[in-house]
């Protein structure tokens, strides 16, 4: 059997009044990428930060490894494995890049283990390691969003989710993006959960794909069959 | 040249008071994003809370057992415990309950806690001697017009038996070290680290794992203990405290913040110098310059909401998302 | 139940309007007898004073002077009618000082009146007189501006204004002490700016230098920078013309930077314990002036005080007592000029053109009402405690002030 990392069902939330998810119910298993596709408002980040404990559940359940963490508070589920790179939540701007990689590591206290970890990092994206001493405010988009990713990536997280990583790139850093989260689930291992407009990109690195649509999943599959559903010919990206 | 020294000094003294009760502003705007406008009565609250408990320990022996030294630790201990409660206070009562709404909710609900402070003050430290009576025993009716509550005589502790000079040196080490310790604990204690993170960025720490409420209640722990420490200082430089110094204090570190750039604290010192630079030159340079020292600096303060609304050292760190 | 209940509210509404109706009765019996004594033999003096509130001790002490000396009189037969006292509580306030006014006007017995420990209550009392024409004389209230020349002849004032201690302050420290070189330090509160006009003046007038002058706002608690710059004047004494705080903190840091040199006067707003207090060792030196004659000096004051003592009363002589007791003794004298029928309109001349001298020297009123007595005496600092100057080590050479 294989194992699953995160089991969610019958998730809802609301934002005041307003429903955001309904009912949501989705899994990944070890070592999988799983995509979450769907326009803007379609409730992706939201669905994101219910998994963290940023966002409420109203009714429904989060299983992480066969654990429920539904009585936890978000600090206890980062310390947990869960780890949520956003590029749209941005970074903390007066803070140098090593130091923002540091706050990443908030859990790991020990300092031999947080350097070897650095060096990963610092090996998965280069491009950080030009920039260790300069303001994390001071980068350019595709820098902060590989900040972002390495940010989250250096606690090893159990469960990697990405918030739109492509969001406002230009191509070719988009293809760098994507190059690296498919090495970082394959020669990593790392299980991810990646959410996107981009339905092609995201398609292409995902072993189960999803769509989600006015806070409700709609359609769900291998790649090979949300490509060929309507939801992808006539796709919902704006 | 004897006369701009002695200046010069008078205003890094006065700088080093508005300083600590600037970065109290600064702590607290920086993880909550808003102000809370009682600090300067939380410190007030501290130099009473030593003289307070002075009265007490005194009047107990305490000083004839104890070195004076230690004694006056144990002094600032129970006002750093006494104040840290009233920052918890604070953020529990003034803070917290308005956290989702406009930031006005928390800025008019800190002023009233300040008003509800400094009246506390007034009454529990009022005269038992009907003070009208003597008023009256004066011949004049001024006395009564300036109210029955009076400026309570700060104990000396600090340089009992040492020179002027001494004192000053002391305020201003104490200030340093503060400072010091201050960086030092922001910069290289996950704690000081996790309240940068927040004030850059609340979500963000939140996302990695920051327990941001810990935190907030840490935050204002903290203010609390150095509002304290700030309000023993600025008791005893003045020899007197009033019941509403906190509002004289408050407005001048808001101001001395708003300068520096309200959630940087490095701001904030500069600010609190440059703000009782400011006041101590146009009082002792421009004739009756006194009447005019506080609106000159608060015109200083109005410049940089204009001009410079990021503060003297606020970068321009516009994050597009 | 329904019945029972109703009948119940219906007994305590009747017991209610029943209550309600004696209290009237009584009220209109007073006021009856006062109006069917058509007696001639009876007029009648309004006083108000605050006898409740925060300023009791006061006020309450002022009426016992003020009774002593009508209660005196009525029993030396000297009038050929009894003198009654609608005594008033005005209780500091005044809306209520307002009312008691009213009260007193409507008498039509009443041909003068006195009072106001507080100059609020005396501004709200003011009007109410003057339109009824019925003369009061203030004893106790020292706010500039109660006795103008609009409110004259009706308003009278028989105790110095604030800004007037300043003349006899002025004598003493600059035409019998020599100091010449001056630097004003007041706040800017209205009764600052008026001793500062005030002193201001006098300097020149009295061919003083004035180094400078700085006001500060009331609350004030660091005055480093001011004296900075009074040492650098060079100024030989600092004028203080604001209350006791900021003065004792000016004192007090003046001598923390050394400045013992420079002698340190003010007016009686700084007369205080606080100033002792909180000056503690560096109070020392420090001048003030206190309006008035000491009693004790003369044998008519010292015979007030005794008969006072020997009154009983709770309350003890405060610094206004003698003023309250000095005012009956002006309304009597008036009364006397006023012949058997005094009338308020002949009370309103009577009082104005007065020259009466009782236990606080000579009274008489300048042309809008204001006493030209202005007899003061010095204190000073001595040891932690405000002596009379002319008692003092000061005054016998042993100890010194600052050299002018």
């Amino acid at each position: 059997m294989t194992q699953k990392t995160l089991e969610i069902s019958n998730i809802s939330t609301r934002y005041g009044q307003i429903p955001m998810l309904m009912n949501v119910s989705l899994e990944i298993r070890k070592g999988h990428i799983a995509c979450v596709l769907g326009a803007n408002g379609a409730g992706k980040t939201t669905l994101l930060k219910t998994i963290l404990g940023m966002v409420k559940a109203d009714t429904g359940s989060i299983k992480l490894n066969g654990e429920s963490i539904d009585h936890l508070p978000t600090h206890k589920r980062v310390e947990k494995g869960i780890a949520m790179a956003a590029a749209a939540f941005g970074t903390l701007h007066k803070m140098t890049v090593e130091k923002n990689l540091k706050m990443g590591a908030y859990y790991i206290n020990d300092n031999k283990l947080l350097n070897e970890r650095l060096e990963q990092v610092y090996q998965s994206f280069p491009i950080l390691k030009e920039r260790l001493n300069q303001k994390a405010g001071t980068l350019s988009g595709g820098e902060r969003t590989m900040l972002t990713i390495a940010r989250a990536v250096i606690n090893k997280p159990t469960l990697l989710m990405l918030d739109e990583p492509s969001l406002g790139l230009a191509p070719i850093m988009v293809e760098e993006v994507f190059r690296v989260i498919k090495k970082l689930n394959e020669k990593d291992n790392m299980t991810i959960l990646l959410v996107e407009q981009n339905a092609q990109k995201a398609l292409d690195v995902s072993h189960y794909g999803y769509v989600i649509q006015k806070g409700q999943i709609v359609f769900k599959g291998e790649p090979d069959e949300l490509r060929s559903s309507e939801y992808v010919e006539n796709p919902v990206a704006g | 040249m004897e006369l701009l020294f002695g200046q010069i000094i008078n205003a890094i003294l006065l700088g080093c008071t508005y300083t600590l009760v600037a970065i109290g502003f600064s702590l607290f705007f920086g993880v909550m994003d808003v102000v809370v406008f009682c600090a300067g009565d939380i410190a007030i609250f501290g130099a009473f809370s030593i003289m307070g408990a002075y009265t007490i320990l005194a009047s107990a022996g305490i000083f004839s057992v104890l070195p004076f030294t230690v004694a006056v630790f144990i002094l600032l201990l129970v006002a750093s415990i006494l104040c840290a409660s009233l920052g918890l206070l604070t953020y529990r009562f003034s803070v917290k309950p308005f956290e989702n709404t406009s930031a006005l909710m928390p800025l008019l609900s800190t002023i009233a806690l300040g008003v509800v402070i400094k009246e506390v003050l007034g009454l529990v430290f009022q005269r038992v001697v009907n003070p009208l009576a003597k008023a009256a025993a004066s011949g004049g009716e001024a006395l009564a017009v300036q109210g029955g509550r009076n400026p309570q005589a700060m104990p000396v502790l600090i340089a009992p038996d040492g020179t002027i000079t001494e004192r000053n040196l002391i305020i201003i080490g104490v200030t340093l070290f503060l400072l010091l310790a201050l960086f030092l604990f922001l910069n290289k204690t996950k704690i000081g680290l996790s309240m940068q993170a927040i004030s850059q960025n609340k979500d963000l720490s939140r996302m990695i794992g920051i327990n941001v409420n810990r935190i907030v209640i840490l935050t204002f722990v903290i203010g609390g203990v150095l509002l304290a420490i700030g309000g023993f200082l600025v008791g005893s430089y003045n020899t007197i405290i009033r019941f509403d110094n906190g509002t004289m204090y408050g407005t001048k570190g808001f101001a001395a913040a708003v300068v520096g750039g309200l959630s940087n604290i490095y701001g904030a010192i500069v600010g609190g110098m440059l703000l009782a630079f400011v006041e101590v030159f146009v009082s002792g340079y421009i004739p009756n310059g006194t009447a005019y020292s506080s609106i000159i600096a608060f015109v200083v303060v109005v410049f940089f909401i204009v001009f410079k609304p990021e503060g003297i050292i606020g970068e321009k760190t516009v994050e597009k998302v | 139940m329904l019945k029972k209940s109703r009948k119940y509210s219906l007994l305590w509404l009747v017991v209610l309007m029943a209550a309600l109706l004696i209290a009237a009765g009584c009220g209109g019996q007073d006021a009856g007898t006062g109006g069917d004594s058509e007696a001639p033999d009876v007029v009648k003096l309004g006083f108000l004073s605050p006898i409740t509130g925060p300023n009791s001790a006061e006020g309450a002490a002022a009426r016992n002077a003020f009774l002593m000396a009508i209660d005196a009189a009525n029993a030396s037969g000297e009038f050929p009618y009894t003198i009654e006292v609608i005594v008033i509580d005005d209780a500091s306030k005044p809306e209520v000082g307002a009312a008691g006014a009213q009260q007193i006007v409507a008498d039509e017995k009443v041909v003068a009146a006195t009072g106001h420990w507080n100059s609020g209550v005396a501004e709200a009392t003011i009007p109410i007189f003057k339109q009824a024409e019925i003369p009061l004389l203030i004893w106790g209230a020292i706010k500039e501006g109660l006795t103008s020349p609009e409110n004259y002849p009706y308003i009278t004032r028989s105790a110095p204004t604030a800004a007037q201690e300043n003349e006899p302050l002025a004598n003493i420290l600059i035409k019998d002490m020599g100091y010449k070189k001056w630097f004003i330090v007041s706040d800017v509160t209205s009764y600052g700016e008026a001793n500062t006009e005030v002193f201001t003046k006098i300097l020149a007038d009295m061919g003083c230098e004035l180094l400078g002058t700085e006001k500060v706002q009331e609350g004030t608690v660091d005055f480093r920078p001011i004296i900075q710059k009074i040492k650098s004047s060079g100024a030989t004494a600092v004028y203080f013309g604001g209350v006791v705080t900021e003065a004792s903190l000016l004192k007090n840091q003046m001598h923390e930077a050394g400045m013992d040199d420079v002698l340190f006067a003010g007016i009686s707003g700084i007369y205080s314990e606080d100033f002792l207090k909180i000056g503690a060792e560096a109070a020392e030196g420090a001048l003030a002036i206190k309006p008035g004659i000491d009693p004790s000096k003369s044998p008519e004051g010292q015979k007030f005080l005794d008969d006072y003592a020997a009154g009983g009363y709770s309350e003890p002589v405060g610094a206004f007592t003698p003023y309250a007791y000095e005012a009956a003794l002006i309304l009597l004298n008036a009364l006397k000029q006023c012949g058997d029928n005094p009338t308020p309109a002949a009370m309103v001349d009577a009082i104005k053109d007065s020259e009466t001298t009782g236990i606080m020297g000579t009274t008489t009123f300048n042309e809008f009402g204001q006493t030209n007595n202005v007899a003061a005496y010095m204190l000073v600092v001595q040891d932690g405690k405000w002596v009379s100057f002319d008692e003092s080590e000061y005054a016998t050479g042993t100890r010194v002030l600052p050299q002018p």
